[in-house]
């Protein structure tokens, strides 16, 4: 069996107002139906878009940047005709590509274009809500070269991921995709409005199956639009080939053509974040995989490469990949929003490398500092403070005489029993001397006592 | 204060907010009396498409004031304003300045913010004022003119204060007097021949795509229009209908006629043969023009091909109505300023159009003047 699948991915983009109106864009789910309008972005008589907004081109550009399609020279805005309440117009708005080209995850991009979003449309009580109206999104468009929904997931979150890098797509919004879908050469079907990663794979994989059903009962695979259901997983028809519309697209006579190439000169030229990835990668000799967990934020990735240069990269990836991302994850905090800063950081770091302070003492100096207390200080008090070998042989010995129980499992042979006695003296020296140091000394404390 | 375009589909629609031009010239410190009657949407030649009655030609009460905007044309020529404004598609102030003896300009595109002015077609069309002189159109021009970040195609401010130039070169382009009428060719080649006598140098230019103009202009108009009615879906404005069908039974009949003829031309298996082509022949017209500027200042022709007709005489028979744009509706194509001034003449008005260069409106306004002078209403 063969299987082509293509997608469309819809992401809103990160911007503080509307496409084609100074319409505040953000926050655009939380405030009041119909406060978030004006004649323009709810298609009043007489009303007129903007010229499209800069930051909204901006974003797309660098998406288009991330996944190596090549920037148009100019595009126009065209006016897609069809009747629906959520449709101020009863036409929206729909750039022509404006990059083309590129690829991810071996699916090549066909097309990316900025449009508006319709507004929201509730058939049960006939309300509608322009808010949404105006709010401007890219369309990521494939060409079918997914060969299994596995395949469609991972390019998905490699997409994800370098939205999330870019800081280009609202995070609250997530992605819709439209899935297309044909199997063994038949006729392709389209699954429209898909609201998340895990269902595209749930739809892919249910209209797979639904049309190998088909052709098992020897029943042909018409050319049709599904919609998906999350509740119960299955998709079921919207409409037929036959009824398929006529847009009339047409370019918008209320708009000029839009010059990417002045686009492309007011965006700073950045880094790919696939590209960062990869180099990153090469340096500490990891899967790229492995990098990835860095690439959610670029303020982490822009910290990790400070702090590299600085306390080395070794030492600096693994602590952010577990240390750091487990104590900012702790306290639901991004880099950006806790207080630790970069510098701050490195010096950290590079006491840790140093053998200054162990990886115990720093993670509380970054929990504390994380918190909002100031890092270089604890640093600070705690580079005075030196953990003597006189004061860690009494500390063992301490322990030793405290926990009897324990050198009695001991001598019983529970050899795990040491590790209790270790933890006592760590707790003893709030972590300040290096756990290997520590259980030598707790060995030759036990050894005197035998 | 209801803005219905000449349409009982918004016979109860109030505008939420101001055009830019209102707000312009309120902030001049204008008087705005109201708002005037008009062919529905702005289609049509003649004033009597409305749905409110059609308009009468002050100067003769039995025949049009000439459309669409046929109250603005009227209201200046019967003495209750000033100046008015209208949107000038395809000649729809101009054909009313000349049917009512006013002076008119249709600006260059860009140069006047359409924000607040409701479509017919949109890639066409700009407010345009009327005026019984050419001084106070200038003055209307020079307040309602200039950038506005709410319409995404106005251009930088233009120079207003363009001195009538030494020697005026103008231009007659020789297709624009085939199929005049007699009694307005003869009293526009009068005034060419007094303006030569004057000093002004006049040059015999070729506008061969003139006779695509007016076929590539409709094509055009239905399409934009088409789409731009597509929001009078009998959900949002007027009566509430059950279907699209019931929500446009309220449009008359032109305005029907050109939805269903723009839907038509921009469908997918007619576009090629209407669309695409009257985009092409719309190129050529600005070619035209442009080849046409570099041996001339301005260029003069008549502003409409006849007097004002009878009230109902071109009802029937929109080949006919259509017809009589066929000298303004090339500068809405091109994009350029063009103006209309009321010749001296015996009986019904007359106009005289004088066209520019893109963008520079205020030689249009300095020849306008000129001609006033020389050859204008009671010269």
């Amino acid at each position: 069996m063969s299987v082509m699948i293509g997608l469309e991915v819809h992401v809103y983009l990160k911007t503080n107002s509307k496409l084609f109106c100074a319409c505040n864009a953000d926050a655009l789910g939380a405030s009041a139906p119909n406060t978030q309008i004006c004649p323009t972005c709810s298609g009043q008589p007489g009303s007129k878009p903007m010229a499209p907004n800069a930051a909204a081109l901006a974003q797309t550009l660098r998406i288009a940047r991330a996944l190596g399609a090549r920037a148009s020279l100019s595009f126009q805005f065209l006016r897609k005709h069809y009747f629906y309440p959520d449709q101020p117009s009863n036409y929206q708005r729909t750039g022509e590509p404006l990059a083309t080209g590129g690829s991810l995850e071996g699916a090549r991009f066909r097309d990316l274009h900025v449009e508006e979003d319709p507004g929201a449309f509730d058939p049960a009580t006939g309300l509608v809500d322009y808010n949404r109206a105006g709010a401007p999104l890219v369309e990521i468009v494939t060409e079918p070269d997914f060969e299994s929904p596995a395949h469609a997931r991972r390019f998905l979150d490699e997409l994800r991921l370098a939205l999330r890098y870019l800081d280009a797509a609202r995070d609250d919004a997530g992605i819709k995709a439209d899935c297309n879908v044909s199997t063994d050469g038949g006729e392709r079907v389209e699954i429209k409005n898909v609201n998340s990663v895990r269902n595209v794979e749930r739809a892919l994989a249910g209209e797979i199956e639904r049309q190998l059903d088909l052709r098992a009962r020897g029943e042909q695979i018409a050319r049709e639009t599904r919609g998906f259901d999350d509740a119960t997983g299955r998709s079921t028809r919207l409409r037929e080939k036959e009824s398929e519309s006529d847009y009339r697209y047409m370019p918008d006579p209320d708009l000029l053509g839009v010059d990417v190439a002045a686009v492309e000169r007011a965006t700073a030229q950045e880094e790919s974040p696939f590209a960062r990835r990869s180099r990153i990668a090469a340096t500490l000799s990891v899967p790229e995989s492995d990098v990835s967990p860095l690439l959610e934020d670029k303020r982490l990735v822009d910290a990790y490469e400070a702090v590299a240069a600085r306390a080395g990269a070794r030492v600096a990836f693994d602590w952010f990949v577990r240390d750091l991302r487990a104590d900012l994850d702790f306290a639901k905090l991004s880099l950006s929003a806790s207080k630790l800063q970069t510098g701050d950081l490195a010096q950290l770091l590079e006491a840790v490398r140093d053998n200054k302070i162990t990886p115990k003492v720093a993670r509380r100096i970054q929990r504390d500092a994380i918190g909002g207390a100031p890092l270089l200080d604890a640093l600070q008090s705690e580079l005075g403070v030196t953990t003597t070998n006189d004061a860690l042989g009494q500390a063992a010995r301490d322990a030793v005489a405290g926990n009897p129980r324990a050198v009695a499992d001991y001598r019983a042979g529970k050899t795990t029993a040491v590790n209790f006695l270790v933890g006592a003296v760590m707790r003893q020296l709030k972590g300040r001397a290096p756990a290997d140091d520590v259980k030598r000394a707790v060995e030759a404390a036990l050894a005197e006592v035998a | 204060m209801p803005m219905t375009c000449g349409s009982k589909h918004l016979e109860r629609y109030v505008a939420p907010y101001d055009a830019t031009i209102v707000t312009r010239l309120l902030d001049a410190g204008a008087t705005i009396l109201g708002k005037t009657n008009m062919d529905e949407f702005a289609a049509g030649s003649s004033g009597e498409n409305s749905a409110f009655g059609p308009t009468l030609n002050p100067v003769d009460r039995s025949r049009v004031p000439g459309g669409s905007s046929s109250g603005a044309g009227a209201s200046v020529a019967s003495g209750v304003c000033d100046a008015a404004i209208g949107s000038d598609t395809g000649g729809s102030i101009r054909c009313p300045a000349s049917f009512c003896g006013l002076a008119a300009l249709k600006p260059s595109r860009g140069v006047v913010s359409r924000f607040g002015m409701a479509d017919l077609a949109m890639s066409l069309e700009s407010p345009a004022p009327a005026a019984r002189d050419v001084e106070t159109l200038s003055r209307v021009m020079r307040v309602i003119a200039g950038p506005d970040p709410r319409d995404a195609t106005t251009r930088a401010p233009i120079a207003w204060d363009a001195d009538e130039p030494e020697k005026l070169v103008v231009g007659v382009p020789v297709e624009a007097f085939e199929g005049i009428a007699p009694d307005v060719e003869a009293p526009v080649r009068a005034a060419l021949q007094k303006l030569e006598q004057r000093g002004v140098e006049l040059h015999e230019v070729h506008l061969p795509s003139l006779s695509q103009a007016l076929a590539s202009y409709y094509v055009l108009n239905y399409a934009e229009f088409a789409s731009a009615m597509q929001r009078l879906d009998g959900i949002r404005y007027g009566e509430t209908a059950e279907t699209i069908e019931d929500a446009r039974a309220s449009f008359g009949a032109e305005a029907k006629r050109r939805i269903l003829l723009g839907t038509f031309v921009t469908s997918r298996e007619e576009r090629g043969a209407w669309y695409d082509a009257a985009l092409a022949a719309r190129d050529e017209v600005a070619r035209d023009f442009h080849k046409a500027f570099d041996q001339c200042d301005v260029l003069m022709t008549p502003t409409m091909p006849v007097r004002a007709f009878r009230l109902g005489e071109r009802m029937t028979d929109p080949r006919a109505m259509y017809a009589a744009d066929v000298l303004t509706v090339p500068a809405n194509l091109a994009g350029i300023p063009a103006g209309s001034v009321p010749l001296q003449v015996d009986g019904l008005p007359v106009g005289l159009q004088i066209m520019g260069r893109e963008g520079d409106d205020a030689a249009v306004l300095a020849a306008m003047r000129l001609a006033e002078r020389v050859v204008g209403l009671g010269s």
